[in-house]
């Protein structure tokens, strides 16, 4: 099996994590929604293998109409070119060229001459032609550094950025302004962070103002507040090892 | 019945991000109308190949349980038809870039005032605020800044996206949530809000663990192609005949694994006898069960580690997903009727409610299908004024 076959499983795997987290929080409020009217609960069946069939969007309807599986692209998009990453002097960066870039894109990196190409005249030739396309922007992706290539494109408004290491994630300007990096003092820890909330309500906003709990911790705290446990029987329920 | 019967959605998105979040909507039963612009519409429509008899396979693919209207909103008559639009509706849903709708009189404040009990949603590439709040957000780029291309690919190759637009998808997802909490606000006090959701953000909420070791370490993760960072053996292994998954989480299922392989004595070897010590010894122990899971054709491992109690899974086509009996009992792939192209196979509805389950009511609409029809019914237009509006342009 070719390297690119197996990649693909990689970005396959990593999203299976992105789906379970993504599906169960989906979900609360739409059951919140349904019972605010009938006053009724109901059951919420999430499977994770429906979850990741869901995500797979128009690969279904590719597969479906054309016959045709869909195979792994890398890191590309499967409609659109040049839509990935490309290595630059000094690492990689991506150019996302759509029909109305395609032509400022060709001049920046100084291949004019690709606006005559018949194979490139459209965004679907493009996209068809990727093969004969892609090793001629990589060759001029080396020509500049990461940084020297934000800054040409963005002054041309074509769709550009770097793929960041987990540290520059951190420290981006635009990820501390949205409020992504939550601080959050723990008993045992100190001082941990955590991933924001990206749901920003202009009214009623999320808030991180609690760590993640030790094991336990909570035990007594919610059997007197929501069934009104006396002390004595919290005791009790710990000395039969109900709870710990 | 449906949980979101009654709720009326005026949506403004295109491509991907926006149309994602309104096709949850729709199939929760919330009426979406789905305003585009007379010369040609979303974009997405001319997205391909494929194409089914001129229709976008992509376009297809998300945009089922919408009705269509066109809408010129450079002309004034436009604006005032979408404002009569607003002021019925509950949700608007809108992906432009930041400002845009401003500039065209619909920035939240504008319709805020409108409407107060309007739910406003934006979903953007970085957001409404912040510095970069102007920049175009495409899935591949927030892919790469979110950090989420480095972790994804083999250490000694490039850094590789999602097989999917998984940011733009995330984004849409986080957007059905904001609306929904926000409709659970307005139950209680009457008044909308704005949702402001960022694909940078989305993807950064996704890092999840992979964050935390970061903020841990202060050390970026690096990509580590198939291996899970915390649990080893979690991977996909060579067979006599292709690929398959294996996924030996705690110590029991090691147990049980080395039964089944037959290699009982890599239980009791002391460099694996833990989860971290697997982990940390995983380049010795990747070796040996490599070897092992050689011996067999694929099909053959599953089926006896399915018996042992090992958790494991084939490494599907889309082909083999469809075949798949588990997805066909959970109706994941339905086929609905389509007016110009007899019937069109999608994806089902992956949240199950029992009581008032999501259903797939419309296909995929044709560019102004129900323009007459929505603004008959919503506005009570006659039909004289409808053909009006068609003759200067403006739907």
């Amino acid at each position: 099996m070719s390297e690119l076959v197996t990649i693909a499983i990689a970005a396959a795997a990593a999203l299976i994590a992105i789906a379970v987290a993504v599906a169960v929080f989906a979900i609360l409020p739409l059951i919140r929604q349904a019972r605010e009217r009938t006053g009724e609960g109901q059951m919420v069946d999430i499977g994770m293998l429906d979850c990741q069939v869901a995500l797979l969007e128009h690969a279904i309807i590719r597969y479906t109409t054309t016959g045709e599986i869909p195979g792994p692209l890398g890191a590309r998009h499967p409609s659109i070119a040049p839509f990935e990453a490309f290595e630059a002097k000094d690492g990689y960066v991506i150019f996302a060229v759509g029909t109305p870039h395609w032509e400022r894109f060709c001049r920046i990196i100084g291949r004019e001459d690709l606006l005559q190409d018949p194979r490139f005249a459209t965004n679907a030739l493009r996209a068809e032609n990727h093969a004969a396309l892609q090793p001629v922007i990589a060759d001029a992706a080396k020509t500049r550094t990461v940084r020297e290539w934000i800054e040409v494109m963005e002054k041309a408004g074509v769709p550009c950025g770097p793929i960041n290491r987990i540290d520059q994630v951190v420290a981006d300007p635009q990820v501390q302004a949205r409020g992504m990096i939550a601080a959050i003092h723990d008993p045992e820890v100190g001082v941990t962070r955590l991933p924001g909330s990206p749901i920003k309500l202009s009214r009623t906003p999320g808030r991180v103002d609690r760590p993640a709990p030790r094991l336990g911790e909570h035990t007594a705290d919610v059997l007197k507040e929501w069934l009104g446990l006396e002390a004595q029987k919290i005791d009790a329920l710990k000395q039969e090892q109900i709870i710990a | 019945m449906q949980p979101l019967d009654g709720i009326k959605v005026v949506d403004l998105s295109r491509i991907l991000a926006g149309p994602f979040c309104t096709l949850t909507l729709g199939d929760m039963g919330a009426e979406v109308i789905k305003v585009e612009n007379p010369e040609g519409g979303d974009d997405t429509r001319g997205w391909g190949p494929p194409f089914i008899n001129g229709e976008s396979a992509y376009f297809l693919s998300i945009n089922r349980n919408k009705k269509s209207i066109t809408l010129n909103l450079k002309a004034d008559r436009g604006k005032e038809i979408l404002k009569a639009l607003l002021r019925l509706a509950d949700v608007l849903v809108e992906n432009f870039r930041p400002g845009t709708l401003d500039k065209l009189g619909f920035g939240y404040e504008a319709v805020h005032q409108l409407s107060p009990r309007l739910i406003y949603c934006s979903i953007s590439g970085f957001g409404h605020t912040g510095p970069e709040t102007q920049r175009p957000g495409y899935d591949v780029i927030i892919q790469g800044e979110s950090g989420v291309m480095s972790l994804t690919g083999f250490p000694d190759g490039p850094p590789v996206k999602v097989g999917l637009s998984v940011a733009d998808i995330a984004a849409g997802m986080y957007g059905v949530q904001g609306i929904l909490l926000a409709l659970v606000s307005r139950e209680r006090t009457g008044r909308g809000q704005k949702v402001d959701i960022a694909l940078l953000d989305s993807m950064i909420s996704l890092l999840t663990y992979q964050a935390g070791i970061f903020f841990a370490t202060g050390q970026s993760p690096n990509r580590m192609g198939n291996f899970h960072p915390t649990i080893t053996p979690y991977e996909p292994f060579e067979a006599q005949d292709g690929y398959f998954n294996v996924a030996v989480g705690n110590d029991v299922l090691w147990a049980r694994f080395c039964r089944v392989l037959g290699r009982e004595e890599l239980i009791s070897d002391p460099r694996f006898a833990t989860g971290a010590k697997r982990v940390e010894n995983r380049e010795v122990l990747r070796p040996i069960l490599e070897k092992a899971l050689k011996t067999r054709p694929a099909q053959e491992w599953l089926h006896i580690l399915n018996e042992g109690g090992v958790p494991c899974g084939a490494i599907n086509s889309l082909a083999e997903v469809f075949a798949e009996p588990q997805v066909k009992a959970r109706e994941m792939i339905l086929e609905v009727p389509h007016p110009a192209l007899g019937t069109v196979k999608v994806t089902g509805v992956p949240v199950k409610l029992s009581a008032t389950p999501g259903q797939i009511k419309r296909p995929p609409p044709l560019l102004g299908e129900h323009t007459e029809e929505v603004l008959q019914a919503w506005l009570g237009m006659s039909a004289a004024e409808i053909q009006g509006l068609r003759g200067d342009g403006v739907i």
